[in-house]
C-alpha cells in the first residue's frame, strides 16, 4: 500500500505519531504552497506560523482526509490558511508587471456546487496534454510565476506565456462546452 | 454567482504526483524550521483537545447549551447573562426588545445574492462581546435538514429540558473548519500608525492588540447557531472581543461555507447516567461501526441514547461587519514631578508627560532623555469612576525611543480579588503571561470613558477632558 495512505488512515484514526511523521514529510512542501501564494508578503516567521496552522487544521479535520489525496489535501488547506492570513499582513502582495495578465483570473458562472466545478476541472485537467498540463497546475494550482514554471521545464518564458494563454482558452471553451458561463 | 478561476483550483484536492514539487519547494529562499513547526503543532493541538473535550466519536450531550434554539431574547439571556453590563456604556445604540444593543452597533451585508442578512445587534457580558446575526434565504427554503416528524423522535418539550422555553426542536449545529475572520486592512494600517510594541507583529490600542492572524481560528469564531421557524432562519453568533484575543478596528470580515447538522434518526436505547461502563457499550456496539450517538436527556433524569447523522448544509456567503463603538478619548497632561515619580530610571529626565484614555486603557507618552532602562510603575495607578468605583492599570505593551517612551495599559478592577491580568516583562507578546496559569481567560474591562472622573497617580489627582 502506498506509503501516503498508509499516513492518511493512521492520521484518520488520530494517531499523534503519524502527525509527526506527516509534519516531517510534508512542512515543506505545505511551506512552499504558502510561499508561492503569498507571492512574496510573508516572512519566514509568517509562513511558519501558517504552515502549522495547516497541519492544526488537519489534524482537527483528519475525518474528512481522503486517503488517496493527503497532499492534495495538505496543499488545500495550506492555501486557504494563507489567503486568510495575508489581509492582516502590512507588507502588499507584490504583482510582477510581466506576470500581470488581465486573463489569468477569468470567473466561472457557478450555477451547480462548487465542488462539482472542482470535480469538472480536474476531469478537465486530465485531458489537457503535457507540457499544458503541468504548466496550468503549476501556474493555477501552485501560483508559481511563469518565469520559474519555465525554468523548471527547460523552457523560454515566452513559450510559457503563449502556451499558457493557449490552455487557458482551451480550459475556458471546455468549461462552457460543459455548460459554465464565464 | 462567480467563482473565480484560481478560487476553483484552491478546492481541488488532488495530489498532482506528476509535477516535481521538488522545484516549487526549492524555489522557496528560505529555510523554514520544521521542529518548531511540530512543537507548535503539538502544543496547540494538546490545548485544542483539552479546551474541545472528547473528540468527535465521543458523545455529544444535547443538553440545553447547545441544543439552542428559537426564540432570540431567550437564548441571548441564557447564554450570555446579564445583559446590563459594561457593554451598555461602550456600544452606542439602546437595547432593543430581544436583549440587544440595536441594530445601529452592527451593520453587515452580504455578496450572495439569495441571502438576505441583517443584524440583531451586540451582546455581552463583562468578559465577551457577541454580534448577532440573522440570515433568510430569499425564496424562503429552510437551512437544515431536521425533519423530526419523519423520523419519529419525541415531542419537542420532552426532547429538550431546560430553563429555558425552547419552541423549536433542532438538533446539533455547528460551523465547519473554513470559518474565518479578519480586521479590515485599512484599519490594520490605520492603528498601525500609533506606536508598537516593536517589530510591528501587533500593534496595541489602549491596551488590545491589533488583529494577529495567529488568533484568527482561535479567538474569533462563530459560537452558536440557532435556527428558528422549522429551519428557515439562521441566527449566528460571532464572538468578536474578548480579553485575549485581538480586536482592534471596528470592521471584521466573516466568510463561511457550510453547516454540519447532527440530526437524530434513530433511537438506540436509555441509560440512568453516561458511565465508562455505558461508554465502553456504546463505543462498541456504535462507535466502532461508524455509528455517531448522541445522550439526549429525557424526562426520567437519564439519557435517551440516539443514532444521530452529520447532515451538511453549503452556506456559502461572506460578511463584512462593522463595530461601531464609542471611541471617544480623554486627555489630560501630567506634570514633570508627578511623571518623575510614575517612570522608573529615567533620572528625573521626564518631561511633557500625558495622559490619553479609551475603553480599554490608559496610555502614557512622556518625553525622555536618552535613558534605556526607563519604565512605568503602573502599580501607583488608580483611574476612578464618576460612581466611585476604582480600577488599577496593567501594563500591557510599550515602546522606548531614545527621547519618548510610550507605555500602554489595560484596566482591572481594584474590588475583583479574582480578577487575572497579563502581566509581561519585556513587553513583547511570547512574554506574556498570567498570573494565574490556571485560569484560561480574562476578563475584559471597558469603561465608558464618559465614566472616568479622574486618575491618581502616586496621590496626584488627575482630572481628564473630553477629546474633541
Amino acid at each position: 500500500m502506498d506509503e501516503n495512505i498508509r499516513l492518511a488512515e493512521r492520521l484518520i484514526r488520530k494517531e499523534e505519531k503519524a502527525l509527526e511523521e506527516t509534519i516531517d514529510k510534508f512542512a515543506k512542501y505545505a511551506a512552499a504552497v504558502i510561499y508561492h501564494v503569498s507571492k512574496g508578503a510573508m516572512t519566514k516567521e509568517d509562513i511558519e506560523e501558517v504552515t502549522m496552522d495547516t497541519f492544526i487544521t488537519l489534524w482537527n479535520n483528519a475525518e474528512k482526509i481522503q486517503k488517496d489525496k493527503l497532499k492534495g489535501y495538505i496543499a488545500c488547506i495550506a492555501k486557504t490558511r494563507a489567503k486568510n492570513k495575508l489581509p492582516t499582513l502590512k507588507k502588499a502582495v507584490m504583482i510582477d508587471i510581466d506576470e500581470l495578465d488581465p486573463e489569468d483570473s477569468f470567473s466561472i458562472s457557478a450555477e451547480t456546487e462548487k465542488k462539482e466545478l472542482c470535480r469538472e476541472l480536474t476531469k478537465i485537467i486530465d485531458t489537457i496534454d503535457e507540457p499544458d498540463r503541468e504548466i496550468i497546475i503549476r501556474h493555477y494550482f501552485y501560483y508559481q510565476k511563469i518565469n520559474s514554471i519555465a525554468q523548471a521545464l527547460g523552457m523560454r518564458s515566452e513559450n510559457v506565456k503563449v502556451r499558457l494563454h493557449r490552455t487557458r482558452n482551451k480550459l475556458k471553451k471546455l468549461l462552457t462546452e460543459r455548460g459554465y458561463s464565464l | 454567482m462567480k467563482t473565480e478561476i484560481y478560487e476553483a483550483f484552491d478546492d481541488i484536492k488532488e495530489n498532482f504526483d506528476s509535477i516535481d514539487d521538488q522545484s516549487i519547494i526549492d524555489e522557496m529562499d528560505m529555510e523554514i524550521d520544521i521542529e518548531k513547526i511540530k512543537d507548535g503543532v503539538m502544543a496547540a493541538k494538546t490545548k485544542g483537545r483539552k479546551k474541545m473535550g472528547k473528540g468527535k466519536k465521543t458523545a455529544v450531550i444535547l443538553a440545553a447549551a447547545v441544543l439552542s434554539a428559537g426564540i432570540i431574547g431567550t437564548t441571548v439571556f441564557a447564554a450570555f447573562g446579564g445583559l446590563d453590563s459594561a457593554f451598555g456604556n461602550i456600544f452606542s445604540g439602546d437595547m432593543n426588545a430581544a436583549g440587544l444593543y440595536s441594530g445601529g452597533n452592527v451593520s453587515v451585508n452580504t455578496d450572495d445574492e439569495n441571502l438576505e442578512v441583517k443584524p440583531l445587534g451586540i451582546a455581552g457580558d463583562d468578559e465577551t462581546v457577541y454580534a448577532a446575526i440573522e440570515l433568510t434565504h430569499k425564496d424562503g427554503s429552510a437551512f437544515t435538514h431536521s425533519d423530526l416528524s419523519t423520523v419519529g423522535l419525541p415531542t419537542k418539550t420532552e426532547f429538550v429540558h431546560s430553563d429555558n422555553d425552547y419552541e423549536s426542536p433542532v438538533s446539533y449545529i455547528e460551523c465547519d473548519d473554513e470559518f474565518s475572520v479578519y480586521v479590515d486592512k485599512n484599519l490594520w494600517q490605520q492603528f498601525n500608525a500609533k506606536p508598537s510594541s516593536g517589530g510591528g507583529a501587533y500593534s496595541l490600542i489602549g491596551g488590545w492588540e491589533m488583529l494577529d492572524a495567529n488568533n484568527v481560528y482561535e479567538e474569533h469564531y462563530l459560537t452558536k447557531v440557532d435556527v428558528d421557524d422549522n429551519g428557515k432562519k439562521l441566527i449566528m453568533y460571532i464572538k468578536v472581543l474578548n480579553k485575549t484575543n485581538t480586536l482592534k478596528g471596528n470592521m471584521l470580515y466573516v466568510s463561511f461555507k457550510s453547516l454540519s447538522e447532527y440530526v437524530p434518526v434513530k433511537y438506540l436505547g436509555s441509560c440512568e447516567e453516561i458511565t465508562d461502563e455505558v461508554y465502553d457499550q456504546v463505543k462498541n456496539q456504535y462507535y466502532d461501526n461508524d455509528i455517531d450517538v448522541s445522550y439526549i436527556k429525557n424526562d426520567k433524569n437519564g439519557y435517551d441514547i440516539w443514532q444521530i447523522e452529520n447532515k451538511k448544509t453549503d452556506v456559502n456567503f461572506s460578511l463584512s461587519l462593522k463595530l461601531n463603538y464609542k471611541s471617544d478619548v480623554k486627555t489630560a497632561s501630567i506634570d514633570d514631578e508627578t511623571a518623575n515619580s510614575l517612570f522608573k530610571n529615567a533620572g528625573g529626565n521626564i518631561s511633557r508627560a500625558s495622559i490619553s484614555t479609551t475603553a480599554f486603557g490608559i496610555s502614557i507618552r512622556a518625553s525622555k532623555n536618552g535613558e534605556t532602562d526607563v519604565y512605568a510603575d503602573t502599580s501607583n495607578i488608580t483611574v476612578v469612576t464618576k460612581d466611585g468605583k476604582e480600577y488599577g492599570v496593567a501594563p500591557v505593551a510599550d515602546e522606548i525611543s531614545n527621547d519618548n517612551i510610550y507605555v500602554s495599559t489595560e484596566y482591572f478592577p481594584k474590588d475583583d480579588i479574582n480578577y487575572h491580568y497579563l502581566i509581561h516583562s519585556n513587553m513583547n507578546e511570547s512574554d506574556l503571561e498570567t498570573v494565574d496559569e490556571n485560569f484560561d481567560h480574562y476578563k475584559v474591562n471597558m469603561i465608558d470613558i464618559n465614566r472616568i472622573e479622574k486618575v491618581i497617580i502616586g496621590g496626584k489627582e488627575i482630572y481628564l477632558t473630553l477629546e474633541k
